[in-house]
C-alpha cells in the first residue's frame, strides 16, 4: 500500500505569538516551528498501516525551507522518504493554495490512500483535505477515528457530532482526515534519527500562476474585559438565574 | 441573490440551519433576496418550516441517493443548485457535514471559502 500524509509544519504551541508590522500574520522570524499536531496522528496511522499490510509512508509539505525540520522527523519516526514542495510564498499559504501546491507532485505517485490531519492548529481551516481530494479526483472523508483496509476498500469510522459515530466503506484510492488522539503517537528513536539522514527528501517547484484566494486583512488577540455581576433574590433565584447565565450567555455548562 | 444551504437530517431540520439564515439576513442588509436550499430524502417537513423564515424562496432537492448524507452526493446536488441560481455568496452553518463537504464544494466551483 502507498500511503502518503500531508504534514503541516506550525507555530509551536509555548511560543506567545507576536504580530507583524501589519497586522496581518505573525510574525513568522520570531516563531519556532513544530509538526501540526492532527498530521502527526495521521503520520503514526500511516506507518501503522504500513507495518500491518505493507508498503511505503511518503511525507509531503508544501513550505520554505524550515518545513524540512518536520519533514525529517517524520523520517525519523519511521516514514520511508518525503516531498517538499518548496516556496518561501507558501508558508502562511491557505488551504486551497497548499492543495494545489502539492497537487501535481502528488498525482504523480499514485497513492493508494492519502492521510492528513483534521485541521492546522495555526489557521484552522480544515479545508485542506477535501480540497486536495477534489484536485485529485478521489473520495474522502473527514474526522476520521479508526481505519480499516480490507483489500481495495476500506471501513472508517468518522466522529459526528454529540458523541455520535459513523461508519462508513469506500474504495481506495482515497483520503481521509484524521483526528487527534486516535493512536498512541510513536517518537524518534535514536536509531530512527540517524537512518532519516540518509532518507530521500525530494523537492519539486510548486505549478506556476498560484494565487491565493484568502488573505488576512486584520488579526488580533481576543478582547477580554472583566465584569462583576451581582445576582439578587432569594438564595434559590439567584443560583437558578447563575445556571441559566453559565448555560446561555457564559456557555460553560 | 444569497444561498443558504440548510442542513437535515431524517426529516428533522438541524437548528444551526436558522443562524446561516440570520447571517445571510446580516450580509444582504434587507436588500438582497435569499433562497433557501435544502437536499435529502422527504425533505418537506423542514422545508415547510424554513418556509417561516423571511426568505423570498425555499428550494428542495430529493433524491435516493442523497437520503443518507455522503460527500459526493451532496456536493453534486449543491453543484447542480448553484449552477441554476447563480448566487453572489453561498452560506452554510458550520457543522460536521458542512466541513466534509463544503471544501469540496467551494473546489469544484472554483470559488474561496472561508
Amino acid at each position: 500500500m502507498k500511503i502518503a500524509i500531508c504534514i503541516k509544519q506550525v507555530p509551536t504551541r509555548e511560543w506567545q505569538p507576536r504580530l507583524n508590522d501589519g497586522r496581518t500574520w505573525i510574525r513568522e522570524q520570531d516563531a519556532s516551528y513544530e509538526m501540526n499536531e492532527p498530521d502527526a496522528y495521521a503520520l503514526e496511522e500511516g506507518l501503522r498501516l504500513r507495518e500491518k499490510h505493507g508498503g511505503e509512508v511518503v511525507v509531503c509539505s508544501a513550505g520554505p525551507a524550515r518545513v524540512q525540520q518536520v519533514l525529517r522527523e517524520a523520517l525519523a519516526r519511521g516514514a520511508d522518504r518525503a516531498i517538499h514542495v518548496e516556496d518561501d510564498a507558501l508558508g502562511a499559504a491557505d488551504a486551497f493554495t497548499a492543495a494545489a501546491a502539492l497537487m501535481p507532485a502528488m498525482q504523480e505517485e499514485a497513492f493508494d490512500l492519502i492521510l492528513t490531519g483534521l485541521q492546522s492548529d495555526d489557521q484552522g481551516h480544515a479545508q485542506f483535505g477535501p480540497v486536495l481530494a477534489e484536485k485529485l479526483g478521489m473520495p474522502h472523508s473527514t474526522i476520521i477515528m479508526e481505519v480499516q483496509v480490507e483489500g481495495a476498500s476500506m471501513k472508517v469510522k468518522r466522529e459526528l457530532e454529540g458523541g455520535w459515530f459513523q461508519y462508513v466503506t469506500m474504495p481506495t484510492p482515497a483520503l481521509l482526515t484524521i483526528q487527534s488522539g486516535i493512536n498512541q503517537l510513536r517518537y524518534a528513536t535514536l536509531k530512527g534519527i540517524m537512518a532519516a539522514k540518509k532518507k530521500e527528501i525530494k523537492k519539486a517547484a510548486p505549478p506556476s500562476g498560484l494565487a491565493s484566494r484568502l488573505s488576512i486583512t486584520a488579526l488580533y488577540a481576543p478582547q477580554t474585559s472583566k465584569q462583576t455581576v451581582m445576582i439578587g433574590g432569594s438564595p434559590a433565584e439567584a443560583a437558578a438565574e447563575l445556571v441559566r447565565r453559565l448555560r446561555e450567555e457564559a456557555r460553560v455548562l | 441573490m444569497i444561498l443558504v444551504i440548510a442542513e437535515q437530517k431524517d426529516g428533522k431540520l438541524n437548528r444551526a440551519s436558522w443562524e446561516a439564515i440570520a447571517a445571510a439576513q446580516q450580509l444582504g442588509g434587507g436588500s438582497t433576496p435569499i433562497t433557501v436550499a435544502v437536499m435529502g430524502q422527504g425533505v418537506s417537513g423542514p422545508a415547510g418550516e424554513l418556509a417561516q423564515a423571511a426568505v423570498a424562496k425555499v428550494l428542495t432537492v430529493e433524491h435516493a441517493a442523497l437520503a443518507a448524507y455522503t460527500p459526493d452526493g451532496f456536493v453534486q446536488a449543491a453543484a447542480a443548485v448553484v449552477g441554476q441560481v447563480s448566487p453572489a455568496h453561498v452560506i452554510f452553518a458550520h457543522t460536521y457535514q458542512t466541513r466534509d463537504f463544503a471544501p469540496t464544494l467551494a473546489a469544484r466551483l472554483d470559488r474561496a471559502l472561508s
